[in-house]
This record gives structure tokens, C-alpha cells and sequence, in this order.
């Protein structure tokens, strides 16, 4: 992100959360897709002071966007803002997507479908 | 890699994309349908697909080699989830009509080759095609199919030896409108088929996600230019080629093409049976290959949305929902082919539809190969925004005009 205006009160840059936080792709430490931001939670720090980015929460938009299923906010996927490391084209995190442990139906399509189908757990040739 | 082998690789993938991407079931038919309607006065259509085909996989080639992202993230990205969602459904939609279509092909030319009756072979084609995709690495797939979809080569050998009247075929090529008794909406109706056939949207997105799946960076960008300057051209050649030998053999005895069989008809004249196989093994070849691209696309536009992981070159279960999309795409398109529904119709629909859906991904392509978030200094220059811009006038005046032209003319009755 080149040409970002400077943080008026410290040495980063600006951003805009909408632009370049809403919808981007997240990356695990490897460059591996972990869903895309879905919201950005905002904590005002108690005794005052500016709100601060909390936390990120993921999630693909399928299920709540295409089938209206409103998701109880337990059960969204949120990661904290200390593990981000890098905002680009996407936003990088200093987890690995296993560590994160994102998606039951993802761990059960793969435990119990695809890993069970002959050739699922094996490297293409 | 090394240097020589890895611009080995990316040759092949031009051609690939080329053949199994440009010359797929939709350009079969639909160049031969036209071919043996209106001669060639329609290929100036297939110049202006070529240009425009290169033109979009170009932008997304060079979005994804710098930003890493491929087609659909950026599309989230850009348009927010509502708006891509519809995107999305609208470009599936698309992509999955596309893929019945290829593998209807494929069971066309099986059906050429031993006379089977499609229907019967349609279960076992699509299960070979999951196999490969489940098990075989992508460079095998794309080198078989890459190679003997070259085969097709023979529509320009038939032609050749044809010994046509050249200078009866460049009057058709200059010569505005139809003749023979055609009306000018169906003329204008299979000006848009012939445009869908030439820029169907599986192509970039096939082409944008390998590219991201091989992490091009922008020491890359000459391979994209490669690609898209080699091979869609010689996609386009072929195009033509099919359309000349229809114009040739089947135009002046008034028949028009319904049928896989009356497309490979030209070249059992021009070069007998031989010819004839030849020909199916190509068809086979590039059908098959643009059957595992448009099953690959649907998995990757649905993962890219997601956020979920997605690849072919890791073991299915480090990528579960995607194989499962890939597979779920295939069931799909083979129930529809089990009805019994004639897959040159099929086909028929999706270059129309092709053309309905290609606004939804070219537009946000456009604007991000315009923004330095995403490429740096290598937006588009001012040539390049001239052309793309000219395209998506183009690409929407298309898209507006398929369905009313499909109704006004009874789909080219």
C-alpha cells in the first residue's frame, strides 16, 4: 500500500477499515487463505481513550449472506489484532491456519469425507 | 525450477488455455454453426473475442502476479460481500452451464469415436474427469491435453487441402451482413454466440488461479505476456479454421450444423477417416481439458470468495471444500446431461450466457488492474485503458443484446 498518509499521532500509516480491511482475504503465517474479515471489532479501552481495533472476526459470507443464518457472535471466528502482521493485498497473521482452528464443518468434511475418499491424504502425482 | 524448464511450462500453459481454454466446445460449435450460415462474414467477431480475450487475462494475469490475489478475492474485495455474492452466483452459474456443456462434448466425441450413445457415457467421463483432478498433478493434465488438443490443428490442414476459393472467402470476410437469405438480427444474434464463445470468463479465472496457485510475482509478467499473445491468437487461428472448412464443404449445400458430427464433417472430406479421428481425439483432447478447467474454476471462485483454501497441487484434504465444490460441480453438470438434453444445445446456451455474465467479472478486473494497492506501478497505461475501455463497451453492449436477441430470433432458428 504505497502512498498511505502518515498516522497523525504516531509513525504508521492510515487506513481506511472499510477499504482495507472489510472483505480482504487473511493469510496464515504460510500464505495460506483463512476466510476473509467479515467485521472489525472496536474496543473503547475503559478509562477513556481512543477505541482500538480488538480484533478481527472472520468468516466466508456464505453461509450468512446467501442463506440468512445470523451466527452467534461465540461462535464467529475473531483473532486478536496483536497477530497481525502485515497489511497488503491480504492480511497476513503470525498463526498457522490449524493453530487457528477456524470452521467445525471444515475439520469434519475433512475427517470424515474427503480424508476417507482412497487418494484424499496423499500429494497428487 | 530452472529458466529453460520453467519457460517450457509456461508455453505449455499458453497453449493449454489456448487449445483446451479457446478452442473448447463452445468455439467448436459455435464457429462451425456460423461457418456453415454465414461463411466467414463473422470473423471479424472472432478478432474482436481474440483481442478482448487477451486483453482481460492479461489484467488478471498481472493483478494476481503482483498482488498475489486471484480473481474472486479481489472481486470480494472491491465490490463488498453483497455485490460479489451475486457476482459470484451469476459467474457459477455461468461456469457450471460451461462445464455440462464440456463434458456433454466429451461424450460427443467418444460417441464419434465408438458410437456410443452420449447418455450412456456420460457417469463414467465424469468420473474419470474427478479422478484426474483428484489424484493427478495439474502438469501431467495440462501436458496431455495440451498436446493432443493440438490435433485440432488438422480443421487448418483440411481447409488447406481443401483448395478452397481464397478469394471467395475474403469477400465473405470483408462483406458486411449476411447473405443467403439470413436476417440481420440473427446475424447480430450469432455475432454475440461467436463473442461468449471466444471470451468465456472460466478462461481468466482458470488462468488467474494457476497463476497465483505457481506465485507469479512480477519477474513474471512475461510469461502472462506469452500466454495471452501466443496463445489465444492461435486459439483464434483455429476458431477461424473450423469456421473456413464449414464455409467450404457445408455453406453451399445449404446445410447448417446441428450436430458434433456435421463440425468434423469438412475434414472426413478434405482427409477421410483418418482425418475424422484424428480430428475426435482433438475434440476429445480440448474438450476434456476445458472440462477440468471449468470444474477447477467453480471450485476456485467459490474458495476465493470464501476465504477457504484451494489448490491443485496440494492433497485434497488440505483443501476440503474445495474438492468438494469441484465435485459437487461435476454431479451437477452430469444429472443435466442424464436428462437426456442435447449437449450441442447446451452448448448453444452457455456461449449466449457467456456473454450475459462476462460485465460481472471484467468490470471489477478493470478497475483493480487501475489501482496501485493491488499493482503497484504497474497500472495499466493509457493504450491499454483505451482498449480495455473500448472492450467494455463492447462487453456490455453484448451482454445487454444476448437475451433479447436469443428471444427476437428463436435462438437462430
Amino acid at each position: 500500500m504505497p502512498d498511505m498518509p502518515a498516522h497523525p499521532e504516531q509513525d504508521g500509516r492510515l487506513i481506511d477499515a472499510n477499504l482495507h480491511l472489510l472483505d480482504r482475504a487473511v493469510l496464515d503465517r504460510d500464505g495460506w487463505p483463512v476466510l476473509a474479515v467479515a467485521d472489525v471489532e472496536i474496543e473503547v479501552p475503559e478509562g477513556g481513550g481512543r477505541p482500538v481495533v480488538a480484533s478481527l472476526l472472520l468468516g466466508s459470507g456464505l453461509a450468512t449472506r446467501f442463506f440468512g443464518i445470523h451466527r452467534p457472535r461465540r461462535s464467529r471466528y475473531g483473532v486478536a489484532w496483536s497477530r497481525v502482521t502485515r497489511l497488503g493485498s491480504g492480511i497476513s497473521l503470525s498463526a498457522s491456519r490449524d493453530e487457528l482452528g477456524v470452521l467445525w464443518f471444515e475439520r469434519w468434511l475433512r475427517d470424515r469425507v474427503v480424508g476417507r475418499i482412497p487418494g484424499g491424504r496423499h500429494d497428487p502425482r | 525450477m530452472s529458466g529453460s524448464a520453467g519457460k517450457v511450462f509456461a508455453v505449455t500453459l499458453g497453449i493449454l488455455t489456448a487449445i483446451g481454454g479457446f478452442v473448447d466446445i463452445g468455439d467448436l460449435v459455435t464457429n462451425a454453426v456460423v461457418g456453415s450460415r454465414f461463411g466467414l462474414s463473422l470473423a471479424w467477431v472472432v478478432v474482436v473475442g481474440v483481442g478482448g480475450i487477451a486483453v482481460f487475462a492479461h489484467m488478471s494475469g498481472k493483478v494476481t502476479a503482483i498482488s498475489g490475489r486471484a480473481t474472486f478475492e479481489v472481486i470480494r474485495e472491491r465490490l463488498g460481500p453483497r455485490a460479489a455474492l451475486a457476482n459470484l452466483v451469476g459467474s457459477m452459474a455461468m461456469t457450471l452451464l460451461t462445464l455440462t456443456a464440456e463434458i456433454g462434448g466429451v461424450a460427443l466425441a467418444l460417441q464419434l469415436l465408438s458410437g456410443v450413445v452420449p447418455v450412456l457415457v456420460v457417469l463414467p467421463v465424469a468420473l474419470v474427469l474427478w479422478m484426474a483432478l483428484w489424484r493427478v498433478t495439474f502438469s501431467w493434465l495440462e501436458n496431455v491435453a495440451g498436446l493432443l488438443g493440438l490435433l485440432l490443428l488438422v480443421f487448418v490442414v483440411a481447409l488447406l487441402s481443401l483448395g478452397p476459393d481464397w478469394s471467395a472467402l475474403a469477400g465473405q470476410v470483408v462483406q458486411d451482413g449476411p447473405d443467403t437469405g439470413e436476417s440481420g438480427l440473427t446475424y447480430a444474434y450469432y455475432a454475440v454466440a461467436l463473442f461468449g464463445a471466444a471470451m468465456t470468463p472460466y478462461e481468466v479465472f482458470f488462468f488467474s488461479s494457476g497463476a497465483a496457485e505457481e506465485r507469479w510475482t512480477s519477474q513474471d509478467l512475461w510469461r502472462s505476456r506469452l500466454n495471452v499473445l501466443v496463445g489465444f491468437p492461435l486459439g483464434g487461428l483455429l476458431s477461424l479454421a473450423i469456421a473456413g472448412c464449414a464455409a467450404v464443404v457445408l455453406l453451399p449445400q445449404g446445410i447448417s450444423v446441428t450436430s458434433l458430427s456435421q463440425v468434423v464433417a469438412p475434414v472426413g472430406v478434405a482427409l477421410g477417416t483418418a482425418g475424422v479421428v484424428v480430428v475426435a481425439v482433438g475434440v476429445l483432447a480440448a474438450t476434456a481439458g476445458a472440462a477440468l478447467e471449468t470444474a477447477l474454476s467453480c471450485g476456485y471462485s467459490v474458495a476465493q470468495f470464501a476465504g477457504w483454501p484451494w489448490g491443485k497441487r496440494v492433497r485434497p484434504a488440505r483443501a476440503p471444500q474445495f474438492h468438494l465444490v469441484v465435485l459437487g460441480a461435476i454431479v451437477i453438470g452430469s444429472l443435466v446431461l442424464l436428462t437426456g438434453v442435447d449437449p450441442v444445445m447446451v452448448t448453444e446456451f452457455s456461449v449466449v450466457f457467456s456473454a450475459v455474465a462476462l460485465p460481472l467479472t471484467y468490470f471489477p478486473v478493470l478497475v483493480v488492474a487501475n489501482d496501485p494497492d493491488y499493482v503497484g506501478e504497474h497500472t495499466n497505461g493509457a493504450v491499454l485503458n483505451g482498449v480495455a475501455l473500448a472492450y467494455l463497451v463492447i462487453i456490455l453492449a453484448a451482454a445487454l443484446a444476448a437475451v433479447p436477441l436469443m428471444v427476437l430470433t428463436r435462438m437462430g432458428a
